[in-house]
């Protein structure tokens, strides 16, 4: 039950932190919006699992930013449909978005778990 | 205001129903991150769904509550690329690199292949 509510209220204010990007990056063909929560998201739910993966954070929180926030504000379906919409101005512009997205998501992750484990150590060191 | 209440309650339910799926599948197999390879490719097909079914009518899509609710909020917040990239690595920090591949292509192709079908489905 408080894992479900974290979850609603993660998701609920991920999808909105999405669309207000989506307001704010309208001025180019290639979806530089969807890029670019792909690529913080999975920057931040990489810095979330690596304080996890050192320290008992609570699971109503790793749930309610990771799966919640993090999982609502990053998105793989408007993904493929941006993919399919920009192959129709561009193969080029396709195959270096889809590279990319993919290459940055998993860099930003790896960063995102290394500054999450030294985080979580310096965290220990403090408290 | 009201299409900013409605994506959040879109975003909020698909983000429920991927933790629902991602907590009963995700005890059931443990090689690969089926449960997000499940959840994303759904996802996609149900967009392609929903995009093929509007390019079909008048509507006015990108002001419409429907559009917010279904396109940006459910699917947007059902599949996520934040958990893909994150599996990722962790299963190439595990030096499973063919699980990472098959995990990655089956991903990518399989969401832009299903958003595909879903709209000719419709069309």
């Amino acid at each position: 039950m408080k894992l479900s509510v974290a979850v609603l209220l993660g998701g609920a204010s991920g999808a909105v932190l999405r669309l207000f990007v989506n307001t704010q990056m309208t001025f180019s063909q290639f979806p530089f919006a969807t890029f670019t929560e792909n690529i913080s998201g999975s920057f931040l739910l990489g810095c979330l699992t690596g304080i996890a993966f050192n320290s008992n954070l609570p699971e109503w929180v790793r749930v309610g930013i990771g799966t919640g926030f993090c999982g609502g504000f990053t998105t793989m379906s408007t993904f493929a449909a941006d993919s399919i919409t920009l192959w129709q101005t561009s193969s080029t512009a396709t195959i270096i978005y889809i590279g990319s997205s993919v290459a940055g998501g998993l860099t930003a992750a790896m960063i995102g778990i290394m500054v999450g484990l030294k985080l979580s150590f310096i965290w220990r060191k403090v408290s | 205001m009201n299409l900013v209440f409605i994506t959040a309650f879109g975003g909020a339910i698909g983000a429920w129903f991927r933790f629902l799926i991602g907590t009963f599948i995700s005890k059931r197999f443990s090689r690969l991150p089926v449960a997000m390879i499940l959840v994303n490719v759904i996802g996609a097909f149900g967009l392609g769904v929903y995009t093929g079914s509007y390019l079909n009518s008048d509507l006015v899509v990108n002001e419409s509550m429907l559009h917010h609710f279904i396109g940006i909020g459910f699917f947007g917040a059902f599949t996520t690329f934040s958990t893909f990239s994150v599996e990722a690595v962790q299963l190439l920090q595990q030096k499973k690199t063919k699980s990472a591949l098959i995990y990655m292509v089956s991903t990518i192709f399989g969401s832009i292949l299903l958003f595909s079908f879903g709209v000719l489905c419709v069309i």
